[in-house]
């Protein structure tokens, strides 16, 4: 291989870079974001406009045909889906901030609880659900609340009984994992976005409070991206 | 832990990418508590609940179709079953029992569903042959 110039090893450095497609407001969005802060991982946020539809573009759905972000490309190598991304990170740098126990036990348990998020709450009150329901079967806005706050009431139950005999000083014990990620974008969407009253989940709301003093966390949210417009920059 | 199996590290993230494909962005969306919520809260109309199903169930059909079809073999990211088959052929076969999908569109996934009918460890998980299953449906 040819010995790289000054500009050829900035430009070679730029290629290798890791690339985040995102969106401010989106939570998968965020739980990737956490994750390569802890890793201590830089990247390249490439940000993409759900409200304006570029995930529809041909440029978007080449990359992730099923128009969703979070989007990691790695080199060649183009992965969607937040969980595949995380588990990909953990495999690929498992000495950076391990996102996964050692003990099997408590390690299905992240995966429990990350996946009551992945798969019974944030999809069904995500931008693409909300809109489907608007356009497909009724435009009343209080009836697309009260779908997000059902689902979301939900999963938070379940997780609050989940949690109760794992819990320490983070979801799963005393240090952050992989449920911790799923769970933080989770809580600040249900308060910010869709006004859970979280007096009935003094659990997570607990948790809560533990991630707002973790600069990791809060770098990721929503309110601090490229990309967040002024009206809600923090 | 994955890596015990022995795969690359893509096809790993493929597996799982296609799994989650399916267990975020199709079942929840068309399984019965949510067709539930539908019916009770937005609209009792039959054609409602199915054109929703069917609409989440193509859009994830559709990624699935293009994702796999670098890493597909005899099975969804290979010549041997991993995760991501596990995840694919109960979604296939609810799309096809329940939902009444059109599989044309879908080769891919429809040549995968040939090829976990012929191994026993799928069929014997699949509805139609569990304790719970209703004589109507059962086979």
């Amino acid at each position: 291989m040819a010995s790289v110039s000054g500009d050829n090893k900035k430009e070679s450095e730029l290629k290798l870079k890791l690339k985040l497609y995102s969106y401010w407001m989106s939570s998968c969005s965020c739980r990737v974001r956490i994750a390569l802060n802890l890793k201590g991982l830089k990247y390249e946020y490439k940000a993409v406009n759900l409200l304006k539809g570029e995930q529809l573009s041909p440029e978007f759905t080449n990359l992730n045909p099923i128009g969703y972000v979070p989007v990691l490309v790695d080199g060649d190598l183009v992965l969607s889906d937040s969980f595949a991304i995380i588990l990909y990170l953990e495999e690929k740098y498992p000495h950076l901030h391990p996102l996964l126990p050692q003990d099997l036990h408590k390690k299905a348990i992240n995966f429990q609880a990350a996946n009551i998020i992945s798969s019974s709450v944030q999809p069904l009150q995500n931008l693409a659900t909300l809109k489907c329901i608007e356009e497909k079967i009724s435009s009343d806005p209080d009836l697309k609340l009260a779908w997000a706050q059902h689902y979301t009431k939900k999963g938070f139950v379940a997780l609050e009984r989940l949690l109760k005999d794992y819990a320490g000083r983070f979801a799963t014990g005393d240090e952050v994992y992989l449920a911790d990620l799923f769970l933080a974008p989770q809580i600040h969407a249900a308060i910010k976005r869709f006004n859970v009253d979280m007096t009935q989940f003094p659990l997570l709301s607990r948790l809560n409070e533990a991630y707002n003093e973790i600069p990791a966390f809060q770098d990721a949210m929503p309110e601090k991206q490229p990309d967040t417009p002024l009206a809600s920059a923090s | 832990m994955l890596s015990e199996l022995g795969y690359t590290l893509t096809r790993m993230a493929v597996s799982a990418m296609a799994a989650n494909i399916v267990s975020s962005s199709i079942q929840p969306l068309q399984k019965v508590a949510t067709l539930k919520c539908i019916d009770e809260k937005i609209s009792s109309d039959p054609d409602v609940k199915l054109a929703w199903a069917q609409h989440y169930i193509k859009k994830g059909f559709v990624a699935l179709e293009r994702l796999l079809k670098d890493y597909a073999g005899r099975f969804a990211t290979g010549d041997e079953v991993y995760l991501a088959d596990l995840f694919l052929a109960p979604q296939i076969h609810a799309a096809i029992k329940r939902f009444n999908v059109d599989m044309t569109q879908f080769p891919l996934l429809s040549r995968l569903n040939e090829a976990y009918n012929e191994i026993p460890a799928f069929q014997d998980a699949m509805p139609e042959k569990q304790p719970d299953t209703p004589l109507a449906s059962a086979s």
